[in-house]
């Protein structure tokens, strides 16, 4: 189990950050190495909501299955893994703090890639040191993403 | 634009078919909603979110023309970054891989983007992501499945 904590000043408002973490179309654009993203039900956030992620590995498809645990909107986001899926745990949550100039958005993640679901072949700490990497390159997605301001 | 893509029609049309996949397809698109929500089909509204340097703009689109397997054509709806927006996309099945043909014809709305931008460079911005499409639907598409 690897665990990623992580603190990140946005200059933006917390319903910056938060349109961007509830809103489950902006997933491919903010892990590198998630392509695709099915939600039941479709549409922003709720709790229960499902989600099914296809990623690559290499040059393969693999798929991501997770859950919304909880909402608090524009204060905190939980999700949890599913069974099924490349991961045999995982956990995030995003926390989301007001403070001059913008939000403090605190994360942590907690992930255990699936040994029995990539089989013998596969290298599972290279496949876990990709899962940490795309969870960093999330929050540095989440940010710039907040940071962009509309035309109008 | 005409690319080979090394893996069978179904392979394509899936990505196609699938809105998802649009932020991966379009580097500078953040995230793409549909109306109705599910498989692209004729009528499909697409509500685009893009970004062009530290701006946020939005494309607005539908679905025109599905022939499965072979043909999809989307047109640009009323307001947004385009004044005009056409795109057409036609398979041709060679066995284990497909020829794609993309073409997309376009116009800037000078209305929305008023004095904000330099329009030289804005137009290479989207050209870059047009550009970008065809190599990047090639690549996901040539992707194995883990079995």
């Amino acid at each position: 189990m690897r665990t990623v904590q992580e603190t990140v000043f946005v200059e933006a408002k917390p319903e910056a950050v938060w349109e961007v973490l509830e809103d489950p179309y902006y997933i491919p654009k903010l892990y590198p190495d998630l392509l695709n993203v099915s939600v039941d039900p479709p549409g922003k956030a709720v709790v229960g909501q499902l989600r099914t992620m296809g990623a690559r590995a290499g040059k393969r498809t693999i798929e991501i299955r997770t859950r919304v645990v909880s909402l608090t909107p524009g204060k905190r986001f939980e999700l949890a893994g599913r069974d099924g899926g490349a991961l045999d745990e995982f956990s995030q949550v995003m926390e989301l703090i007001p403070q001059k100039g913008g939000t403090v958005m605190k994360a942590t993640f907690r992930l255990k890639v699936s040994e029995n679901y990539f089989g013998p072949g596969f290298d599972l700490l290279t496949l876990e040191q990709m899962a940490v990497r795309n969870q960093e390159e999330y929050l540095k997605n989440v940010k710039s993403l907040a940071e962009l301001t509309p035309v109008v | 634009m005409m690319t080979d893509v090394r893996a069978p029609v179904t392979n394509v049309w899936e990505v196609l078919m699938d809105s998802s996949y649009i932020p991966k397809l379009y580097p500078d698109v953040l995230t793409a909603s549909v109306d109705p929500p599910g498989k692209n089909r004729v009528g499909q509204r697409f509500h685009i979110v893009a970004k062009a340097g530290r701006r946020k703009l939005e494309i607005f689109a539908e679905t025109r023309e599905v022939v499965e397997r072979k043909k999809v054509v989307t047109r640009q709806t009323p307001g947004g970054l385009f004044a005009s927006f056409d795109s057409t996309i036609e398979l041709d099945p060679q066995g284990e891989s497909t020829k794609v043909l993309t073409t997309f014809d376009y116009e800037l709305s000078m209305g929305y983007l008023g004095k904000i931008f330099n329009m030289v460079l804005l137009e290479r911005l989207v050209s870059d992501n047009l550009k970008a499409y065809a190599t990047n639907l090639k690549e996901i598409c040539e992707l194995l499945p883990l079995e």
